[in-house]
Parts: structure tokens; sequence; C-alpha cells
């Protein structure tokens, strides 16, 4: 979907056609739904976040938001933005239930992935990603998986060009280093 | 550029993104240095490889999203006993008193403003709104939509909407507010289909010959609420009888509606009442900037 067709988007719920929130899920749900998944190590957590973005970019742009601002409205690193604060959220309240489980000694189970007939090098870069730590993990989503411009990813992120060139390059040699190390590391 | 510099550009070399000039210094940092290949080859591998991570979502998102977004409504207690209140995120989409069943307001709501509703939770401040417009105290901006209504039907319900708390109008003067001095019967269908009646105020439009004349709840209502909101039933029969339209005022010179907040401080021993504007103008009187009357 280009530019023009996001805002048109935007305005079209703002005028209050339904249609246009279905064309909006079916456009924006793969590329969400895999942010999500990836940003939150892959959970069922990825499919409410999802699910609440567009509730939330609904009601922004059918409620709080004027016509002029959904017209200039770049519609896609704002829902990128929208699943990235969800799941921000949805981190640390993990975070904080998990410290309340530790502190009982408890034991909390890895998430769990249908990984089927996924290629070995495939599987490889999952796990490693997992195993990155939360921004860097999103640089390499955003930058590899998205193919975000940098630009792009300063919009969604709020991080300048500059500093999100130290950044990749940060998040890149630690994938490395946990590639190299291999499993169990 | 130095060595280090180099490589934080080395991933947009790779896409294209530097410049010419950047992308020249980098290609002779990457010929004198195996450890930067070694990183231009992982980030090729990376580019070409990460893409298979990406998942198509499962199937339901849209349905799901769909329903939370539907038109929500919830039965509330009112002083004219229960009402369907029914809103979206811009605000109160429609209030119904006379149905029982939910089913049955589902499919007014639908054919009504083409959309469907579910049963749900109201802001606390709907609620209220509408509690409040029935108990006839003043709402200064009533938190209300007219989406999926005609053109037509929201231009008149918005300058419906501007008849004060406690003021009537006639019908035909809406009709002449909004730019259509013939389609008073027109202005009439949109009051009798009026969706979020109490906040769209539809019991301030009467007769051009007084009276409160009709209402879709029944005229009983109308003269309940327009007493709640400060018009004494007796005042407007009794201008109905004596065939009086509009006050005057000896003292400014200015004639008015009856309910019009400017002839209600007209002190009884300079009251003019008049049956008609030619009349006023006659008695040198000209109308009120306020509630502009329509010429009779």
């Amino acid at each position: 979907m280009t530019h023009e067709e996001g805002r048109c988007i935007a305005l079209e719920i703002h005028r209050g056609n339904r249609d246009a929130v279905a064309d909006m899920v079916s456009a924006y749900q793969d590329r969400l739904f895999t942010y999500a998944f990836h940003m939150l190590g892959g959970s069922d957590d990825a499919l409410d976040v999802t699910q609440e973005a567009f509730v939330k970019a609904y009601t922004a742009l059918a409620g709080k938001y004027d016509a002029e601002r959904c017209r200039t409205l770049e519609i896609r690193p704002w829902l990128y933005r929208i699943v990235r604060n969800l799941a921000l959220n949805k981190l640390r309240s993990r975070k904080r239930r998990d410290d309340a489980l530790v502190s009982m000694k408890a034991h909390i189970p890895a998430p769990v992935f249908d990984t089927g007939n996924e290629p070995s090098r495939t599987r490889a870069l999952r796990t490693a990603l997992a195993r990155l730590g939360r921004e860097s993990r999103e640089l390499i989503i955003l930058r590899f998986i998205d193919q975000y411009t940098y630009a792009e990813i300063a919009t969604v992120t709020g991080s300048s060009e500059s500093a999100l060139r130290g950044k990749v390059y940060r998040a890149l040699r630690k994938l490395r280093k946990i590639m190299e190390d291999g499993p169990g590391g | 550029m130095d060595n280090n510099e180099a490589r934080q550009y080395l991933d947009q070399v790779r896409t294209g993104e530097a410049d010419d000039a950047t992308h020249q210094t980098v290609a002779k940092h990457l010929e004198r240095c195996d450890d930067m290949r070694v990183e231009a080859d992982f980030m090729e591998n990376l580019a070409v490889e990460s893409p298979k991570l990406k998942l198509t979502a499962p199937i339901g998102i849209e349905e799901e999203v769909m329903i939370r977004i539907a038109d929500r409504y919830d039965v509330i207690d009112t002083d004219f006993g229960t009402a369907h209140v029914a809103c979206t995120p811009k605000g109160i989409s429609a209030v119904k008193l006379d149905v029982e069943e939910d089913s049955a307001f589902e499919s007014y709501y639908k054919d009504r403003l083409g959309r469907t509703t579910v049963r749900g939770s109201l802001p606390d401040a709907y609620t209220e709104a509408v509690r409040r417009a029935i108990r006839g105290e003043k709402i200064a901006q009533p938190p209300v939509t007219l989406e999926g209504l005609t053109e037509f039907e929201q231009t008149v319900l918005e300058h419906l909407a501007r008849i004060p708390t406690g003021e009537v109008r006639p019908y035909a003067w809406l009709a002449r507010e909004v730019g259509r001095p013939k389609a008073i019967r027109a202005v009439g269908t949109v009051m009798a289909r009026n969706p979020v009646p109490f906040l769209m105020p539809c019991h301030r439009l009467v007769p051009s010959t007084g009276g409160v004349g009709n209402y879709y709840y029944g005229p009983e209502m109308k003269w309940t609420l327009l007493e709640r909101e400060g018009i004494p039933r007796e005042d407007l029969a009794n201008w109905k009888q004596r065939g009086v339209r509009f006050i005057g005022s000896r003292t400014t010179g200015i004639y008015c509606y009856p309910t019009c907040r400017d002839a209600r401080r007209v002190q009884p021993q300079y009251r003019l009442e008049f049956s008609s504007t030619d009349d006023a103008a006659n008695s040198g009187c000209r109308p009120c900037k306020h509630c502009r009357p329509l010429s009779t």
C-alpha cells in the first residue's frame, strides 16, 4: 500500500467508512503481527497486541483526530508506533509478573514455537533474535524483516538517524556474536 | 571518515541509502579491512535470511476488530423510563425510549444509521448527558455524532442545536435558518426521525401558531420537557389562545419570540404583544438579533 492510499484509508475511517477499517486490517495485519511477534519474543500476546492496535487506531482516527490530521497522517509508521507501545507495555507487565514468580522460585517455561520444517539457518536466526536484547531485536526486525530505511525507523522509535547508525551497528555485532557462539551459550 | 565511522555506514551503503561520497569512502575501507568484510557479509546474509521470518497473521483478526469497533449500546434508566443509548468513538449516535427488546433496537439502528451495534458499556459522561437532557438541564455541547445521516439532516440538526435551552422556535424558522425556507415539512420529517432526541432538541421546535404541536413520543412529553427547561405550560397555552406570537419592549423598541431570553427580561409595564411581525414593525419595533424572528 502506498502512502497516498494509506492517507486515503485514514480519512475514510475518519468519515465513518467501516469498509476502510477492513482494508486497513488486511493491508497491515501481517507486518504488524510479525513485528509484535518478534518484539514479544514470540507468544500469544502478539495476536492480542495486533488486534488491540487496530482498535486503538480506529478509535483515534474515527474519534480523536480531526480530518486534517487524518489527511496528513503517515499511517504505516503510526501503526507501528501503536504496536510498539502496546508491546512495550506487555513486556513491562510480563517483567513485573516474572519478577514476582522468580521471587517465588517458580520456573518459567520458554515460549514454544511451531518450527515444523523451517530451514536450520532460519531457525538459528529466530533463536538468536529471541536472545537479543529488546532494543537491538526491535532494530533488527524493522531494518531486516520489514526492510525499513533509517528515516522510517527513526519515525517509529523516535531516535535520530545518526544515533540509529550506531545502535543498528551494535545490534548487528551482538546478533553476530550470539550466532557465532551457537545455541546454549 | 575513520574506520569505525565507516562501519556504521556499511548497512546504508548496502541498501543504497548512503550518498555516493559515503559509498566510495566505505568501499575504500572495505578493501583494506577484513573484519569489515566479515561484517558486510553478515549483513548480506541477514538481509537474505530475515524476510523468511515474516509471518502471516492468524485468521480472524479482521472479524475480531470489526466486532470490537462496532457501535455500542446500553440500556439506561431515565426519568422517562428505560432508554436504549448507542455511541461511536465520536459521540452518542442514538437514543430510543420506545423499544423493549434489544433486538428491536438493533434492527432500528441498522435501518436508521446503516451500521450494526452491539451491547456493551457506555462512557459515564454519555449516560449522564442523556439523563441531564431529559431532566431539562442545559448541556453546552451535547456529545452527539450524526454519522450516517444525510447532509440535509445533519445541517438541520446542527442548526436546531443552537436553539438555547428553555426557548422554542417555529418549524418555519429553522427552515429559513438552514437556507431552505420552503422546506418546512422536510424539517418536520427530520425532527420526527431525529435519532438523538433530547440531546438534539427537536422538542424546542413548535408550530408558528403557538402551542407545542406534535412530538414523536407524544405532545405530553414535549410539554413536560419544555416545562423542565423553564417554559411554563400556562404561558405557551395563553400566548396561543390570545394569538400572541411576538413580544416587544417599549424601552428598547425590539421584538422577539416570546421565549427568547431577551423577551423574558421585559418588565410587564413595558411589554408589548404582537400577532405578526408587520404589527411589530408598525409599532416601530425592530427584530431581535438573538432570536431573529421570521417575517410573517
